[in-house]
């Protein structure tokens, strides 16, 4: 279940634990205060699990529609449901949870400070200023306190708006507060200001602070994502650069076979895997399993074997550069590993008044006070390990490739060399298609390993998808201990693929592209898998890295820090199995 | 409890008193199992001679029940804590060297089977199968101890076993049928509001009943968390929360008493920022 703060919150409150979408009209007068972040939209979720518990948000949408049929301006509506709909959720909640009166004042502070809804544009947005100054005094800035003397003379407006607002908190039901958010958008938001009054452009120095900040939820375009956008047809994007259109979507599947091989799964066997993986965020995508392309792809003219040349050519120059380093490195990591598994399997044995006796000490018998004359054994846990190495292979490691490259490999071998079976895949996303090409299996020899070197960082990357897919194999496997362990820059990342459907999730990008990475790992952990993460990435999205592993992670940064942290770590991890 | 099974257990009482050397171990719990149709499940188990085995979830009680169960049935109570290293000399015994001669010494089920006593398997399912196959000619009907070397032990009418387990818990395994039927299973069903409430009132009983009631608020928000798989277990801990009660009582705020108790107790940052959410809409900053 991928769940950030805002959902968590909604289930707890609504003591309904069913993951399930908003309803239409709920989503909409919601979807400004989600967007705000922080305490706003943690404090969201607080509000839509109370509403949902007392009134029920099918319920609720149910009457907004009526006044949406009825030629209401929902733009107008939902914002004054809204405000009802805080003051009676948190009325009643109080009792039975204090803290929520906190937490209202928290956002209510973080929305005024910021002007997170842009109050601070529009007369009509004076009126939540004043609204929320009212219920949470010194909530409100200079700015604030500035412009609601503009609301000096409207006396009988403001009382009646207090009037009608109070009685929020006496709803008995759904219908009671819709119909009094109604009543609101007649008696005062649409008498007393002007329609259309939301667009009137306020002087320069009235709007300064809210120009400065980003429209919630746009995305910023970065260099990086750029890069991304490089596969065929992708130029054919529509305007804003995110959402493909379905010709394109169509041609993936062709392209992908062309590029990257044909699939070894059934197709049956496919339709089990994206049944029991594309879920949730990750609905209605596909998956490809894929060996890669023949070795005559890499042969003859055409620019797509000059491209593969020239990505294997780059990946074995970074080899043969670090040759040196890389034998050392993979014998530090393969020494790391044995010294591990030695001492795991290794009986301690110590002296003890009890236990096995040991015949050469009885000797002491009558000579010593204390003649410790047994051996305690402890056993360790023989138990065997399975590892399974997937690599991140998007546009964004493709700074990095051959590093990426080298270090994979060396990883492989090492853990070749003492016999561990384990698989390395790597991971892209492209359309709807996130596709994991296998390198080699868990069973195959060490010679295998050398294909790491085929690996090419290109598009998108649903890490989230990719961990549950490939979780799905590992915890088949009859290894006691079962690890997975990631190399990526911490950034899942599928927004140029991520086609809207309706009623589906959000985009695979930011907070929940990382929310849904988060579960995943924990879905693994509580499974029994160990999972962990080898950051190559950027400083900006170290704290990505750390909230998606936890502890369990470690960083690179140079390809000779790769051998001795590599495999201190593993060491770790296999010594603490 | 029942009057028929209050009597019988009378009868068993008075049938099979405690050796002097083993007085020291019955002892009274410090805290009252809540629930009684599981205890009268469990007592009838008992005097059919059974051996029990406790399943369930985190907070349900299993600890609990059996040292209850060892008082209501006035016998000694010996504990067997399983890990992944635990063998059968840890369970039965091992040799040592006393009065000139190697001895047996004997392990919480060999003293349990010499002195009548309940013992305490705890966590039954973190020892691996073949550490527990030592096991199945004590817990059958063959009631009896082999210790190679040594003569047989014979199992004291009064003894009976109480294995715990939490299915599915990390680090756990699957028990194996031969061991399984050995027991009479019961599954612990987790504690509503009202007897969590009764619970943390006899444990904590200088707490303040609003206190008290949050406290148990949270207790079972998390809980609902962790059973959708949203959270682990690791923050749903009743131990936890009567440590927070305790402390505020001793003044501490209720907030940071919670957090210590509880909150801190998520080492992973995404968890902790969930648990700290819910921490927030019970307990004011």
């Amino acid at each position: 279940m991928s769940i950030g703060r805002e959902e968590s919150l909604f289930l707890t409150v609504s003591e309904d634990h069913r993951q399930r979408a908003y309803p239409e009209y709920v989503q909409r007068m919601s979807a400004p205060f989600s967007r705000a972040g922080g305490m706003v939209a943690a404090y969201e979720g607080v509000l839509l699990g109370g509403a949902d518990k007392r009134f029920g948000l099918d319920e609720l949408n149910l009457w907004l529609r009526r006044y949406r049929y009825a030629a209401y301006d929902m733009d107008v509506l939902l914002p004054a449901a809204h405000l009802c709909l805080e003051r009676a959720v948190r009325t009643g909640l109080v009792a039975e949870r204090p803290g929520v009166s906190a937490m209202a004042r928290q956002a209510a502070g973080e929305i005024l400070r910021g002007d997170l809804l842009q109050y601070r544009r529009s007369s009509r947005g004076w009126l939540y200023i004043y609204d929320l100054a009212k219920k949470f005094p010194g909530a409100e800035t200079v700015e604030d306190r500035r412009l609601l003397k503009n609301l000096a003379g409207f006396d009988e407006m403001l009382d009646l708006f207090e009037e009608l607002s109070g009685r929020s908190e006496t709803c008995a039901d759904a219908r009671a507060l819709v119909d009094l958010a109604a009543l609101l958008y007649r008696k005062i938001l649409t008498r007393y200001f002007a329609p259309g009054h939301d667009q009137d452009i306020f002087p320069e120095r009235e709007t300064d602070e809210a120009q400065e900040l980003a429209e919630p939820g746009e995305i910023e375009w970065t260099q990086t994502e750029e890069q991304e956008l490089k596969y065929e047809s992708a130029g054919a994007a529509s305007g804003d650069g995110l959402t493909l259109p379905e010709d394109t979507l169509a041609s993936v599947p062709k392209y992908l076979q062309r590029n990257f091989g044909p699939s070894f799964r059934t197709e049956q066997a496919m339709r089990e895997i994206e049944r029991a993986v594309c879920t949730g965020i990750h609905e209605e995508r596909k998956l490809l399993f894929t060996d890669g392309l023949g070795q005559d792809a890499y042969e003859g003219t055409d620019p797509r074997a000059q491209s593969l040349r020239a990505s294997y050519e780059k990946n074995l120059e970074m080899l043969r550069t670090h040759e040196d380093a890389a034998r050392q490195g993979r014998r530090s990591i393969e020494q790391a590993f044995r010294n591990a598994l030695s001492l795991r399997s290794e009986p301690e044995i110590y002296r003890a008044d009890h236990g096995t006796l040991d015949n050469a000490a009885l000797w002491r018998v009558g000579r010593c006070a204390f003649p410790l004359l047994f051996e305690k054994i402890v056993r360790q846990d023989e138990s065997s390990v399975v590892v399974e190495l997937l690599i991140d292979a998007s546009g964004s490691q493709s700074v990095r490739q051959g590093m990426v490259a080298l270090q994979s490999y060396l990883f492989s071998s090492a853990l070749s060399g003492i016999g561990i079976p384990h698989r390395v895949m790597s991971y892209c996303t492209y359309g709807d298609h996130t596709v994991l090409r296998r390198f080699r299996d868990y069973d195959d020899h060490p010679e295998a390993d050398r294909r790491i070197l085929e690996y090419r960082a290109t598009s998108n990357n649903r890490d989230g998808l990719a961990l549950a897919a490939a979780g799905l194999d590992i915890k088949k496997r009859r290894e006691e201990h079962k690890v997975v362990i990631v190399f990526s820059d911490g950034l899942p990342n599928d927004m140029i693929s991520g086609r809207k459907r309706s009623g589906m999730p959000e985009r695979y990008v930011g907070d929940a592209a990382i929310r849904d990475t988060c579960s995943q790992v924990r879905k693994l952990r509580r499974e029994g898998v160990h999972v962990l993460g080898i950051f190559l990435g950027e400083d900006g999205e170290l704290e990505n890295e750390r909230m998606i592993y936890g502890a369990s992670f470690l960083r690179i940064c140079r390809a000779e820090d790769f051998a001795g942290s590599a495999g201190r770590k593993l060491s770790e991890l296999l010594l603490s199995l | 409890m029942r009057e028929d099974l209050a009597l019988r257990l009378e009868r068993f009482k008075e049938q099979w008193s405690v050796d002097a050397a083993a007085q020291g171990r019955v002892a009274r719990p410090m805290v009252r199992f809540i629930g009684e149709e599981v205890l009268n499940t469990a007592v009838a188990a008992l005097l059919q001679g059974e051996n029990l085995l406790l399943a369930g979830g985190k907070a349900t009680g299993k600890n609990i029940l059996a040292d209850n169960l060892a008082w209501l049935f006035a016998r000694p109570v010996f504990t067997a804590s399983f890990h992944v290293n635990t063998d059968s000399s840890m369970l039965i015994g091992t040799d040592t060297f006393t009065g000139g001669e190697v001895r047996l010494r004997r392990g919480p089920i060999a003293l349990a089977a010499q002195y009548g006593g309940f013992c305490v398997l705890d966590e039954i399912n973190m020892a691996k199968n073949d550490a527990v196959a030592v096991l199945h000619s004590v817990l059958d009907y063959r009631r009896l101890i082999d210790v190679p070397g040594y003569e047989c032990i014979p199992l004291h009418p009064a003894t009976r076993f109480i294995a715990t387990m939490n299915y599915g818990y990390a680090g756990t395994r699957e028990l194996n049928e031969a061991l399984v039927s050995r027991f009479t299973v019961i599954r612990m069903p987790t504690l509503d509001e009202a007897q969590l409430c009764e619970l943390l009132r006899a444990d904590v009983p200088e707490a303040a009943e609003e206190n008290i009631r949050r406290c148990v608020g949270l207790f079972l928000d998390l809980n609902a968390k962790a059973v959708n798989g949203e959270i682990s277990t690791n923050s749903v801990d009743l131990r936890g929360m009567i440590a927070a009660l305790r402390l505020m009582t001793d003044g501490m705020a209720p907030n940071e008493a919670i957090a210590v108790s509880i909150t801190n107790k998520c080492f992973d940052e995404y968890e902790y920022a969930l648990v700290r959410d819910v921490v927030m809409t019970r307990f004011a900053q």
